[in-house]
C-alpha cells in the first residue's frame, strides 16, 4: 500500500479511530502490529513470511548473544544475524547483478557464459528493514541495548507500517520505549500530523510527479545527445523530484506516526542549502548517513585512523552506500562520487581552515556542493552508464544546444519545473538553519489553514497517476 | 544506540489545530465547491477512464458470491445502451458487472469467461452484431483479458483493484477530477491567456461501473451521425461479408464458448441491440438479419434477444443512428431485463 492512494486513507482512518479508542494500550499495539502486516502484504502477501523470518531470527539471536559470555559464540550469533540479514539482501537485491557481473568479466576476459536471469520479485522496504534488524542485533552485541522482553514490541519496532517500506530507518532504542507506556496524545501532535502527512503528499503528488518526474523522464527514458539547456534542465528536474518525493514519504511517515503517538526521527533536513558534502549528509537522507556512520565508518575506525586509511573508510562507506540504493553499478559510481567529494572535503578544509569565517564564501560554496550534487544525481538516475555519460557530456556543453527555445524533450513544461525548483533551492537557503517546525510556529494559525487549504486543494485536482515512491524500489 | 539526530516530536508547532484544520476544510470545500460549480456550469461532466485495471477490478466481481452476476459483453452498444445501476435497483437479486470495451468486438471476453473454471454460476449476456461473430475479430479484447490475468497474477492486486474502483467513484463523481477535463487548458482559458481556448465538454461519461453515458445534446448530431455512417459504410466495405453459410461454419469458436458456459449451467443471453436508420439499413444491406442472425440464432444453444422482435426494445432513438441516447437507457435496460425475466434467463422477486 501506497500513501499516495485512496485505500491508505481508508486504511488510516480505520486505525486512527482503533487507537483513539478506549482500548488497551496492550490490545492498540496488538492492533498496530496487525495493521503494519496488512498494510506490507496489500502489495504481497507472501512477502511477510520474509519479513517475519527476519524479525523472528534477529529476535532470539540477540536473546542468546546478550546471555552467552564466550566473546567467541556471541561473535558467532553475530555473524548468524549478519548472514541473515546481508545473505536475504543479497540474494533478493543483489544475485541477478552479482551474476550479470560475473559474466561480464567472463566475456572481458575472452570466455563466455549467458546465465539465465534469477527472475528475482525485490522484496518492498527489505532494505530499510533489513537494517534496523541488524542494528537492533549489533546494539545488543555491543551492550548498548539489552534485548527487549515482549516480542510483540520488537515486532511492531521492525514493522511498523508508517516507516516500513522507505524509511527513515528507526533505532530500537529510540523505538522500544515509546512502547512501554500510552503517549498521552496532544491535539498539536495530530494537527501537526496531519499537516505533514498533507505536505508531504503534496510533495509528491503535485510536484515530484505531476510538475518535475515528466521533465526528468524526458531527458532520462533515452537520451541521445542532450544539448546543454536540455541536460541541466533534466538533471535539476531529478534533483527536485527525488527530493520532493523521498522527503515527501518521510514527512508522510513522520506526520502518521506522530498521529499515532509515536516519534520518529527526521530524514532531511533542507538538504540543497548543504554547504559541503559532510553537510549535505547531515541533511539528506539522515537516518541511513547516521546508521551508515555509526554501523560501518566508525567501526572501520572512522577518521581516529591515519589518514589514507581515513579516506579509504570514507570511499568504502559511500561505495557500500551506493550499493544500497541499487544493484547496478551506476549507483556504485555515485557513491563513489560522493566518497570523492567528502574526501577532497576533507583534503581541502585541512588547508583552508583562516577561510571558514570568510561571509561571502559562504553562498559560493553552497552553489558548488549543489552543482556536484547534482552532477552525480546523473549517475543515481541514469539507467545505464552510457547514458550518464552523454548527459554529463550534455551538461559540460559537449553538444550544442545553448539555445532555450530549442530543445528534444518534447511536450513537458520545462519553465514550470525550473520556477518550482528555484523555489526548493529558495526556500531551503532561507530556512537552511532553522527547522519546518520552527517556521510553521512562526505562521498565524489562519496562514497556516489557507497553506493546508491550498496544498490539499492542488492535491485533489492534480490527476494522479499513482506512481510509487522512487525508494520502495531500494 | 540511539540515533544522534532529533526528531519533530521534540518541537511540536502548538496553536488551535482544531480550528486550523476546520478554516481548511471551509476554504477547501468552497473552493473546491465553487470549481466543481463553475465546471457543471460550463456543462462538463464527472467521468472516469476505462483503463485496464478498472475493466480488471469489475472482471474481479464475477466472483463475489453475494448476488449472481449478470455479466455484460458486447462493444459500445452495450456499454454506452445498458444501466447497471438501473438493472441492479430493478433486479435486486442480480450484480450487472459490465465487461464491454468500446470499438471491439467481444469474442476474447466471452472465451476468457468461458475457459474460466472458477465462473460457476451466472448470467452472460452478449451483444454482438453479425460482423463481430468472425474469427478477425477474435482478439480485439485479447489485450484486457491479458492485462488481468497479469494483473491478478500479483497477490497484491484486491488493493489495486479496491484503489481504482474508489478513484474511479471520485471521479464519476466529481468533474474536476475527471480525467476528460484538462483543468490546466481550462484555467488558461479562464484567466484569459492568449490563444488558450476552453476544451470542449466530452459527450461520453464513463461511469466507475465501466458502462458508458452518451449525451447527444453536447454534440453536433447530425455531423456526427454522418460521420458513423461514413466509417460503418466504409468499414463494410473494406472487410466483405463471407457468404452465410461460410460465416456460420467460422462462429463455431462462439458456438464452443457458448457450450462450454452453458455446460457449468451459466445461462447466456445473444443480444441484437437497436441501431436505426442508415445504420440499420447498411447492417441489413450486408448481413441480411435472416440470413446470418435468424441462422445463427436457430443453431446455438445461447437464448437470443432481437430488438426487433420485441415490442419493449423497439421504437428507441439512436441519435447518431448506431447508439442509445443515455436518458432513454434505464428505461431500455429495464425493458431487456423484462424479456430476459420472460425468457427465464432472471427471475424476478
Amino acid at each position: 500500500m501506497i500513501f499516495n492512494s485512496y485505500t491508505f486513507i481508508v486504511f488510516l482512518a480505520v486505525v486512527l479511530a482503533v487507537r483513539y479508542s478506549r482500548r488497551s494500550w496492550r490490545t492498540k499495539k496488538m492492533f498496530l502490529l496487525v495493521a503494519s502486516y496488512l498494510f506490507y502484504a496489500a502489495w504481497n502477501p507472501p512477502f511477510v513470511l520474509l519479513l517475519w523470518g527476519s524479525t523472528i531470527a534477529d529476535w532470539f539471536i540477540a536473546k542468546r548473544l546478550f546471555k552467552s559470555t564466550s566473546q567467541r559464540q556471541r561473535k558467532t550469533m553475530l555473524f548468524a544475524s549478519l548472514g541473515i540479514n546481508l545473505g536475504l539482501l543479497a540474494y533478493f537485491k543483489y544475485g541477478d547483478f552479482a551474476l550479470r557481473s560475473f559474466a561480464n568479466v567472463v566475456s572481458w576476459m575472452g570466455g563466455s557464459y549467458e546465465p539465465a536471469p534469477l527472475d528475482v520479485i525485490l522484496p518492498v522496504g527489505i532494505s530499510f528493514y533489513t537494517f534496523q534488524t541488524l542494528s537492533y542485533t549489533i546494539d545488543v552485541y555491543r551492550r548498548e541495548l539489552e534485548p527487549w522482553d515482549n516480542f510483540g514490541d520488537y515486532a511492531l519496532y521492525v514493522t511498523f507500517f508508517p516507516q516500513l517500506v522507505a524509511g527513515p530507518i528507526v533505532r530500537a532504542a529510540d523505538f522500544l520505549p515509546q512502547c512501554r507506556e500510552p503517549h498521552p496524545l496532544r491535539r498539536s501532535e495530530v494537527g501537526w500530523g496531519l499537516t505533514l502527512l498533507a505536505l508531504g503528499l503534496f510533495e509528491k503528488v503535485v510536484l515530484a510527479d505531476h510538475i518535475l518526474a515528466p521533465v526528468a523522464d524526458a531527458l532520462y527514458t533515452e537520451p541521445s545527445s542532450p544539448g546543454f539547456y536540455d541536460a541541466w534542465v533534466g538533471t535539476l528536474a531529478f534533483a527536485g523530484q527525488i527530493f520532493c518525493d523521498f522527503a515527501g514519504y518521510s514527512l508522510c511517515a513522520i506526520g502518521v506516526a506522530m498521529c499515532l503517538g509515536f516519534e520518529i526521527i527526521d530524514n532531511f533536513r533542507f538538504p540543497y542549502a548543504a554547504v559541503g558534502f559532510s553537510d549535505f549528509w547531515r541533511r539528506w537522507h539522515i537516518s541511513l548517513s547516521t546508521w551508515l556512520r555509526d554501523y560501518l565508518y566508525i567501526p572501520l575506525g572512522g577518521n581516529r585512523v591515519s589518514l589514507p586509511r581515513t579516506y579509504v573508510n570514507l570511499m568504502l562507506t559511500m561505495l557500500i552506500g551506493g550499493l544500497w540504493h541499487g544493484a547496478a553499478w551506476t549507483f556504485v559510481i555515485w557513491g563513489g562520487l560522493h566518497g570523492s567529494y567528502l574526501a577532497i572535503e576533507r583534503a581541502v578544509r585541512a588547508h583552508t581552515k583562516r577561510l571558514a569565517g570568510v561571509r561571502w564564501l559562504t553562498p559560493l560554496a553552497g552553489l558548488g556542493t549543489f552543482v556536484a550534487v547534482c552532477f552525480a544525481w546523473v549517475f543515481f538516475r541514469a539507467t545505464e552508464f552510457s547514458f550518464a555519460t552523454d548527459i554529463c557530456a550534455g551538461m559540460a556543453g559537449i553538444h550544442a544546444g545553448f539555445d532555450w527555445e530549442t530543445t528534444a524533450l518534447g511536450e513537458v513544461d520545462r519553465g514550470r519545473a525550473m520556477v518550482v525548483m528555484a523555489a526548493l533551492v529558495g526556500m531551503h537557503w532561507v530556512l537552511r538553519k532553522t527547522t519546518l517546525e520552527d517556521a510553521a510556529s512562526k505562521l498565524p494559525w489562519w496562514l497556516r489553514s489557507v497553506a493546508i487549504a491550498l496544498m490539499l486543494c492542488a492535491l485533489f485536482i492534480t490527476k494522479d497517476e499513482g506512481r510509487a515512491f522512487i525508494y520502495f524500489q531500494f | 544506540m540511539p540515533s544522534s539526530t532529533s526528531s519533530s516530536r521534540e518541537r511540536p508547532v502548538e496553536g488551535p489545530w482544531g480550528l486550523t484544520w476546520a478554516l481548511a476544510a471551509l476554504l477547501i470545500a468552497g473552493l473546491l465547491g465553487g470549481l466543481e460549480m463553475r465546471l457543471r456550469d460550463q456543462d462538463y461532466s464527472p467521468s472516469t477512464s476505462i483503463d485496464n485495471e478498472l475493466w480488471s477490478a469489475q472482471r474481479h466481481k464475477v466472483y463475489w458470491p453475494d448476488k449472481t452476476p449478470v455479466v455484460l459483453v458486447g462493444a459500445s452498444r452495450i456499454s454506452a445502451g445498458f444501466s447497471p445501476r438501473a438493472f441492479n435497483s430493478e433486479f435486486s437479486g442480480y450484480r450487472a458487472i459490465m465487461l464491454a470495451r468500446a470499438g471491439k468486438a467481444p469474442a476474447a471476453t466471452l472465451i476468457d469467461l468461458a475457459e474460466d473454471e472458477d465462473f460457476k454460476e451466472g448470467v452472460v449476456v452478449v451483444s454482438m452484431l453479425a460482423e463481430h461473430m468472425v474469427k478477425r475479430r477474435r482478439n480485439d479484447q485479447r489485450s484486457v483479458v491479458k492485462a488481468y490475468g497479469e494483473l491478478t497474477e500479483n497477490y497484491g492486486f484486491i488493493n489495486h483493484f479496491a484503489n481504482r474502483q474508489i478513484q474511479a467513484h471520485i471521479e464519476d463523481t466529481f468533474a474536476f477530477r475527471s480525467p476528460h477535463v484538462d483543468l490546466e487548458a481550462w484555467l488558461d482559458a479562464e484567466r484569459g491567456v492568449e490563444d488558450a481556448e476552453f476544451p470542449k465538454p466530452n459527450y461520453v461519461r464513463a461511469h466507475a461501473d465501466t458502462s458508458r453515458s452518451l449525451d447527444y445534446s453536447k454534440k453536433n448530431v447530425k455531423v456526427h451521425r454522418n460521420k458513423r455512417i461514413r466509417k460503418h459504410r466504409k468499414n463494410l466495405r473494406k472487410h466483405k461479408p463471407a457468404k452465410p453459410k461460410r460465416w456460420l461454419k467460422g462462429t463455431r469458436f462462439l458456438e464452443e464458448a457458448i457450450d462450454q458456459l452453458i455446460d457449468r449451467g451459466i445461462e447466456v443471453v445473444l443480444v441484437r441491440y437497436p441501431t436505426c436508420g442508415k445504420f440499420y439499413e447498411l447492417d441489413e444491406e450486408h448481413y441480411p438479419r435472416k440470413k446470418y442472425w435468424d441462422r445463427f440464432a436457430k443453431k446455438t444453444r445461447a437464448k437470443t434477444i432481437h430488438f426487433e422482435d420485441y415490442e419493449a426494445l423497439r421504437g428507441y432513438e439512436c441519435p447518431d443512428s448506431s447508439h442509445l441516447n443515455f436518458e432513454d437507457v434505464p428505461e431500455f435496460t429495464r425493458a431487456l431485463g423484462g424479456v430476459m425475466a420472460e425468457l427465464g434467463v432472471i427471475e424476478v422477486d
